[in-house]
């Protein structure tokens, strides 16, 4: 897999006008998407690919719709107009074989240990106590919290309660994650460590990751393909392949390629910014 | 439990601090109350002094015909409280989930009735449920569960939206979601609103009692009122209020271990 990626982003640097390549199957095709709130449009003519095996992030402007978008992949949001399919079928709903979602602010029950929240998947999934009791385990092992199973989430530090979202979202086996600012309450230099960890777990696992961020590094260094999306209503403004070889180092971050990479994405955020923050 | 005993728990020297002033506090009004009433001359008929309602009141209480008394009111309070505690928050946390006009009409309309006195109320409970256990019970339950649904409706409706979305996301329906999300998220506000249930259906019981019986503490309270049995009454009120201590003390303990694992509360 790691393989594979490192091949793509040496015949990268591509630019695309729109975020489709019709090649191999695909883990999620949305064409023109319309995603409102009642008589708000969050985006309209949202049109991407994720392949299998692809870190794919979707950048833009605060309250652009990104968040919009991935709750529609997820199943959470029905798109007003457009076709949207998970591995070829249309989505109607939530698909927590196919699809799991990590939140914004981690939604980690707080009543419950670090291993009964990640046991939930699996309760709501109708497997067994025992059997949802060790796969539980073992996810929590794969992020590195194979000691702390029973602590409670305010037991546990920010980077640590992370690792809790991912292991719940890993433990359901499903192939296509959903990470909506997973790493915002951590700082930079962590995001971006942990992130490295998450690629390398996600590889492992043969995961397709589709990543909302606010971060132009960490979008940088973590993505295949970053989607830029315009303020609201969105639509996608650019998609950008990202020309850096897998594994990266942190390294990379201090590399031309890497600054040209997040000049440009600051330069296409700017184009559209009003200038007047408040 | 508050974050100052919770952290005060977890060392013994604050904690028999903590207990030193909490006993001492009530000692010294204890002592207080005797020494007025000894020293004002008071006493008797009207105000009586902790002494004599220990040493005078409390054996006519503890005598078998009051006791049936107490099992009476007792009887009541252990049927009206159940309801309040089950149709309560069920009430209250459907109203609060199920959708956003629902819960916002429906805390309108329970807060009016809140704020509603209920003992004009009474005669009609003996009107359409008669005198007795049904209309005593009855009057117990609505005292107590309005509250409750109030709580539980606002708690209901409090709970983030990205616990059911992650909920949602994971696959669970409603039902689910409300079982296994709703509910424990509320638990911490659902048992505070029973002890203000339990002590407001209490309450309920004691006034149907007071008002139109022939039979409970309430009777019993009515009876030493008429006859100036100042320390029977204030001894059936102490026995009373240990009752209630005791319900409140078990609901603590309940809202304790259903508050571990979560951070105090400011």
């Amino acid at each position: 897999m790691a393989g594979q990626r490192e091949e793509r982003a040496v015949a990268g640097g591509v630019r695309e006008a729109a975020g489709v390549r019709e090649t191999g199957p695909l883990r999620v095709a949305a064409r023109d998407l319309t995603l409102a709130y009642g008589d708000t449009t969050a985006a309209t003519g949202l049109t991407f690919d994720v392949r299998p095996g692809e870190f794919v992030s979707l950048i833009g402007p605060s309250g652009c719709g990104k968040s919009s978008a991935l709750r529609a992949v997820g199943g959470l949001l029905a798109p007003v107009s457009g076709d949207l399919l998970v591995d070829g079928t249309p989505v109607d709903g939530p698909r927590p074989r196919d699809v799991a979602f990590v939140f914004q602010d981690l939604a980690l029950y707080p009543w419950r240990s670090a291993v009964r929240n990640v046991e939930i998947a699996l309760q709501f999934a109708g497997v067994g106590r025992g059997e949802r009791r060790a796969r539980a385990l073992d996810a929590l092992q794969a992020v590195g919290l194979g000691d702390v199973p029973h602590r409670f989430p305010h037991q546990l530090s920010g980077g640590m309660r992370q690792r809790v979202a991912i292991a719940r979202a890993l433990v359901s086996d499903a192939s296509i994650l959903l990470l909506d600012e997973p790493f915002a309450a951590l700082d930079e230099l962590s995001r971006l460590k942990i992130g490295e960890q998450l690629v390398t777990l996600l590889e492992e696992h043969g995961k397709t990751v589709l990543f909302v961020t606010h971060s132009l590094s960490e979008a940088a260094y973590l993505s295949d393909r970053i989607i830029v999306m315009t303020p609201r209503p969105a639509t996608i403004k650019e998609v950008i392949e990202v020309p850096l070889p897998r594994p990266r180092e942190p390294q990379v971050l201090r590399t031309p390629e890497f600054h040209a990479l997040t000049d440009r994405l600051s330069a296409l955020l700017l184009e559209d910014d009003p200038g007047d923050v408040r | 439990m508050t974050a100052i005993s919770v952290r005060a728990a977890g060392r013994p020297r604050e904690a028999a601090a903590v207990q030193l002033v909490r006993w001492g506090t009530v000692a010294a009004l204890v002592a207080a109350w005797e020494a007025v009433t000894r020293l004002s001359g008071a006493g008797g008929d009207y105000l009586t002094s902790p002494s004599r309602i220990v040493a005078d009141g409390l054996p006519k209480v503890l005598e078998g015909d009051s006791l049936t008394l107490v099992g009476y009111t007792t009887y009541r309070f252990l049927v009206a409280f159940p309801v309040t505690a089950v149709a309560g928050p069920a009430i209250g946390l459907l109203l609060g989930r199920l959708n956003k006009h629902v819960y916002l009409g429906g805390r309108d309309v329970v807060s009016v009735l809140y704020a509603l006195p209920m003992a004009p109320l009474y005669p009609l409970f003996v009107l359409w449920l008669g005198l007795g256990d049904g209309s005593e019970i009855a009057f117990g339950v609505i005292h107590g569960i309005i509250p409750v649904i109030l709580m539980t409706m606002t708690a209901g409706a409090a709970v983030e939206p990205a616990v059911l979305d992650s909920g949602r996301a994971m696959g669970a329906g409603r039902l689910r979601r409300l079982l296994f999300l709703v509910v424990p998220a509320c638990l911490p506000d659902i048992i505070g609103a029973l002890k203000i249930g339990a002590a407001l259906s209490l309450l309920g019981v004691l006034l149907a009692e007071l008002m139109i019986s022939v039979d409970g503490v309430g009777t019993f309270i009515s009876t030493q009122i008429t006859n100036h049995g100042a320390a029977a009454l204030d001894a059936m009120v102490l026995v009373v209020c240990i009752g209630a201590l005791a319900v409140n003390a078990l609901l603590s303990a309940i809202e304790k271990r259903a508050s571990r694992g979560r951070p105090d509360r400011p």
